[in-house]
């Protein structure tokens, strides 16, 4: 029986030690190499699986000393088992998995599939390390590590113009984020004196003194999360990274990337908590998130980008509950989430895998031809606008009730009325993507007959459609199974529970939410179009569809700062610094030259070099 | 078995390995590939029977060698370095008429530096030293009908022969200036004076200076490992060199101190010059050349010029450093001159202009290669990163004038990896106004693809988990003792 100890180590490791395979020897490997990473992935799966089992009740913490032995700055780094880091391990590896199979089809006639098999190895891989890493130092290592494979993905197809700009543009936003996080883990070993994540956690107070430095370094940390998570104002990387295959959405949007952001800040919540008033920015950001990025979803057309708002949303949601000091239900939601989104995802790619359009005005018709994919979106779309009896209605259902009590103690109901406001718009927002995309008949008629996706892609999505039936039920008003995974440190509060009346509250607005989508587009009660009539309408949903114009805010403040700076700069780099790297490498090369002379091909010149160079050595030793 | 018995294997396996080899071509004619495999074996079972070796051996040898962990540290060294030209040798003896000679001479050479690790007496240690350079010369020349293998060994022996002089005479006057050969601190002065030791150092450090190719003893290198046959380049870039600087450490770590109490002479400071010298003039020719396994020969000496700063501090801390440093060399070194090898055999390329889109062609070799040459730049986290690191980083922690000899290695790096970067720009991107060619994968030979493998396993693996070996440095430093 092979020890945790070594477990511990493989999950992550394993992928990404076998990352080299896809891409050196795809072009040989049936699938370009995909039963390679699907191994992996899920020999990983399962050992984490086999983690959860024999999880021990107490962290425990597998590290070696790397790098630096012997010396005095010696670096410890391993892996860090509790039962937060391996709800994570297990929610990305299995997810992973099932998105993993489905490409097996999705991905299958692409050129370049060995890079495609690599680069997903290698992010399921680092999200694996990032969440049982042991060290904040090890957590950034594998955070860049997603960032660039995030990079990679999304500029999958690097010849599209679009692709290109999408993924740079989602390396570039998040990467502000990352600098906070960076700031902030600097500051913690400057002050704390250590980077293992056992002080933080168990001592925060006591490695990081002053209170007002706590919560400078834990607003730095959740500016990283910002970034990676898609919250305001960093979400503007999110919308266009739908540029990227859609399996890749899947598990950005799931398991990996996005879910990185609420897991940092999750993994270091007994930071959080000792740091003053860090929770209540978290809460408003992700309120705010959770609302501005419902009203978007209601008016894009892109049926991606529409799940793209869904998950900032969703995981706005999560912070909400982090915030609001809900830890367990932040993690419940994030795993229910990651299920009843990578759901949707895989529908919305076989959609798009049989027509060929992301655009819901011209898709439609589907029920019919198109049985399993569109049930798997009516069950994603029904979780996520918390339906019982599926799993985004328990978790969601968690998180309202806390952000209620949360106002009961602090006299602060904004949050929670954002909150609640943002189930009409989120139900609105899914079941008008689901009429419009799957049930209305076609606006035109289709050059070519519409079928069902292949086994090897419906099964992962009736897996997931299983799974969203199941998971509620971990933690549901008369079952709670999920218990030990909230109350394992005590340093974490407990969830606040609200009383059952907000329940049916939370449950009339989801459902007038999709009473308005149905009537609207369904029974045409009202017409839609012309809400964005009138100059307030019209105004609005300029508003809305712009993104609440932080794109061009931001192209604004990039352009006004750039264009001085940049002018400056583009003067001082083409003339002093280029001209001093041209001139050092031209005069290095000069050298270079002048030394190669030196070595003539004749012996007795060897020799004569020599002997002046022992002589020197003994006239400068003797001498001076 | 008897830990006695075990403890003298590593060296009895190479002995009799070279008796073996020898007697093989009497009994069975044309067995080359059989040779090979002893051979391979040979060098293998060397390798486990040293890394066996408890920590606490001490066997001494005719009161002139004492086996202990710094011994078989750098045994594993040598053996590990005659395995991976063992394997590569192999495709290289598929031509030869005689490849007997070639594995024998590996194999000498191999026992015989063992012994150069162990040596306690500067008598016993140059005559060991000898044997070694001049089974080399033999490899050096084995491609004989090629004018530039002949070339090469007859440089390589003019410039060996007279630094083995120089050594002698050094050696020479120690004796007249104290009257003993024992490599041990140096108590009295009987004759002479303080100047006469001094001189005597000084041609030590020269004599030395030749094997590990310090500027200015340095200008056979580039001339030899080119003119000289691939395996035999490889074993010359690895295990010779470090028999060098097994030689140079031990002499210093003992008598280092004395000479400078004795003698007035800081030639911690000679050291310094001479690394400030090798890794700047080492990288400034390899900037400018054209022939891919020059441009290697090069970076090696610009290589030695890193590993010097550890003789140039000449503190524990710096030779188990050094030590380690030697291991994280070799590997990325052996495997560049085998994938070099593995690429002029295949597609005739010499000039880093041939390696024009080569990655299409060997993606494994091309990828193993480019892991070299980051290796040897310095990029973490492989293993010459990590040497380096430690090495700068002891630069460092010495304070005072020695920053500045980590400030040259720094900027030395830099300007390595111009000339490193751009043969992977040439594997991987081509060259100007080329376009890439249409071919297939070609198949690799497992003579070249294995030992390849094997480096490239081990300079990853040392890059990112160098606590064993760092650790071992350390034990053998310690087994020297006190000085």
């Amino acid at each position: 029986m092979i020890g945790l100890e070594t477990i511990i180590w493989i999950i992550p490791l394993l992928p990404i030690a076998l990352s080299f395979i896809p891409i050196l020897f795809g072009g040989r490997l049936p699938k370009g190499g995909g039963h390679v990473a699907i191994a992996s992935i899920g020999v990983s799966a399962i050992l984490s699986g086999i983690v959860l089992l024999r999880l021990p009740s107490t962290p425990v913490d597998y590290s070696v000393t790397w790098l630096l032995t012997g010396s005095a700055i010696p670096l410890r780094v391993g892996f860090y088992l509790d039962h937060l880091s391996a709800l994570m391990v297990n929610i990305t590896a299995w997810i992973a998995l099932l998105i993993l199979i489905y490409s097996l089809e999705y991905m299958g006639h692409e050129e370049g599939l060995g890079r495609y098999w690599t680069e997903m190895m290698i992010f399921t891989g680092s999200m694996m390390g990032f969440a049982l890493a042991d060290s904040i130092l090890l957590m950034y290592v594998f955070w860049e590590l997603i960032g660039a494979c995030s990079y990679l993905l999304i500029g999958f197809w690097y010849t599209l113009p679009e692709a290109a700009a999408a993924a740079k543009k989602a390396f570039v936003v998040v990467r502000v984020g990352d600098v906070g996080f960076f700031v902030g883990f600097v500051l913690i070993y400057l002050y704390g004196h250590t980077l293992s994540l056992q002080a933080l956690l168990t001592q925060p107070t006591t490695t990081i003194v002053s209170p007002t430095l706590r919560t400078t370094i834990a607003i730095l940390i959740f500016v990283g999360a910002i970034g990676k998570s898609a919250q305001l104002p960093l979400y503007t990387w999110l919308p266009d990274a739908m540029e990227g295959p859609t399996t890749v959405s899947a598990l950005i949007h799931s398991a990996t990337m996005v879910a990185a952001g609420v897991y940092l800040v999750a993994r270091l919540y007994p930071f959080f908590l000792a740091a003053p008033h860090a929770l209540t920015v978290v809460a408003w950001v992700g309120a705010l998130s959770a609302f501005l990025a419902a009203t978007m979803g209601l008016v894009s057309t892109d049926l991606k980008r529409i799940l793209a708002y869904s998950t900032m949303s969703q995981l706005g949601y999560m912070m909400t509950a982090l915030g609001v000091g809900a830890y367990g239900a932040a993690m419940f939601h994030l795993l229910n989430h990651a299920i009843f989104k990578a759901l949707l995802f895989l529908s919305a790619g076989a959609v798009l895998h049989v027509l060929g359009t992301r655009d819901i005005r011209q898709m439609g018709g589907l029920l019919r031809q198109m049985k399993i994919t569109s049930t798997a979106f009516l069950v994603g779309a029904l979780s996520l606008s918390g339906i019982p009896p599926f799993n985004g209605f328990f978790s969601k259902d968690l998180i309202l009730g806390a952000a209620y009590e949360y106002g009961a103690t602090s006299g602060n109901y904004y949050i929670y009325v954002l909150t609640l406001v943002s189930v009409i718009f989120t139900a609105a927002y899914i079941f008008r993507a689901f009429f419009v995309g799957y049930v209305l008949p076609p606006t035109q008629p289709r050059d070519k007959p519409v079928h069902e996706v292949p086994a090897v892609m419906s099964i992962p999505m009736i897996i997931l459609m299983a799974l969203t039936l199941i998971t509620g039920w971990l933690w549901s008003p008369i079952t709670n199974i999920f218990q030990p995974f909230v109350a394992y440190s005590p340093l974490i509060p407990p969830t606040p529970t609200a009383p059952i009346a907000l329940t049916a509250v939370s449950l009339i607005f989801a459902i007038t939410g999709i009473g308005l989508a149905y009537s609207g587009y369904m029974r045409s009660l009202f017409d839609p179009a012309r809400l964005r009539q009138g100059a307030v309408g019209l105004r609005l949903h300029k508003l809305v569809s712009s993104g609440y114009y932080f794109d061009a805010a931001y192209a604004a403040v990039a352009k006004g700062l750039s264009q001085g700076l940049s002018l400056a700069l583009d003067f001082f780099d083409r003339r002093l610094i280029d001209g001093a790297v041209n001139g050092v490498g031209y005069g290095l090369t000069l050298l270079g030259r002048r030394v190669r002379t030196v070595e003539t091909g004749r012996v007795r010149n060897y020799l004569a070099i020599m002997v002046v160079g022992i002589v020197l050595i003994v006239i400068l030793v003797e001498v001076l | 078995m008897d830990p006695g018995t075990l403890d003298y294997s590593p060296i009895l396996v190479l002995l009799v390995g070279v008796v073996a080899v020898f007697t093989q071509d009497l009994v069975r004619e044309n067995s080359k590939t059989t040779l090979a495999i002893t051979s391979v074996t040979l060098t293998l079972v060397c390798l486990i029977s040293t890394l066996l070796v408890t920590t606490h051996t001490h066997l001494s040898v005719g009161g002139v060698f004492v086996f202990n962990s710094y011994s078989f540290f750098f045994t594993a060294v040598f053996s590990a370095s005659a395995l991976l030209a063992c394997i590569q040798s192999s495709a290289y003896t598929e031509t030869k008429s005689n490849p007997f000679e070639f594995y024998a001479l590996i194999l000498a050479a191999t026992a015989a530096m063992s012994f150069v690790a162990a040596a306690t007496n500067l008598m016993a240690l140059f005559v060991v030293f000898e044997a070694a350079t001049v089974s080399t010369y033999a490899m050096t020349a084995y491609s004989r009908r090629q004018k530039s293998s002949a070339e090469a060994a007859i440089k390589f022996f003019v410039v060996g022969a007279v630094s083995s002089g120089i050594i002698l005479y050094g050696i020479s006057l120690l004796y007249i200036a104290t009257g003993s050969l024992n490599i041990s601190p140096i108590t009295t002065i009987i004759h002479g004076g303080s100047q006469l030791l001094s001189v005597a150092f000084i041609l030590l450090i020269a004599g030395f200076g030749f094997k590990v190719a310090a500027v200015p003893f340095h200008m056979w290198l580039p001339d030899t490992y080119e003119g000289a046959p691939y395996p035999t380049t490889s074993f010359l870039s690895s295990a010779s060199k470090v028999m060098g600087f097994a030689a140079l450490v031990k002499i210093f770590f003992y008598m280092g101190p004395s000479v400078t109490a004795i003698a007035g002479l800081d030639w911690r400071l000679i050291f310094a010059a001479l690394a400030l010298l090798t890794m700047t003039l080492g990288n400034l020719a390899a900037l400018v050349q054209t022939s891919f396994k020059r441009l290697l020969a090069y970076s090696s000496i610009s290589q030695s010029g890193y590993i010097l700063i550890g003789l140039a501090l000449g503190s524990g801390y710096a030779y188990a450093i050094l030590l380690y440093f030697t291991v994280a060399y070799v590997f990325s070194k052996i495997g560049s001159f085998i994938a070099a090898d593995n690429f002029e055999s295949t597609y005739g390329a010499r000039s880093i202009t041939d390696y024009a889109w080569l990655g299409r062609r060997s993606p494994v070799a091309s990828f193993s290669l480019s892991i070299f040459l980051l290796s040897l730049a310095g990029i973490p986290p492989l293993a010459v990163f990590v040497a380096k690191f430690f090495m700068f980083y002891a630069a460092v922690q010495a304070g005072g004038a020695w920053i500045w000899l980590s400030v040259a290695g720094v900027l030395n790096s830099a300007l390595s990896l111009y000339y490193y970067a751009r043969v992977i720009k040439n594997i991987y991107l081509g060259v100007e106004n080329q376009p890439p060619p249409d071919a297939q994968i070609t198949r690799e030979r497992w003579s070249y693809l294995l030992p390849i493998l094997i480096a490239l396993a081990l300079t990853v693996l040392l890059g990112v988990f160098e606590g064993p070996v760092i650790h071992a440095a350390h034990v053998a430093i310690n087994s020297l003792g006190g000085a």
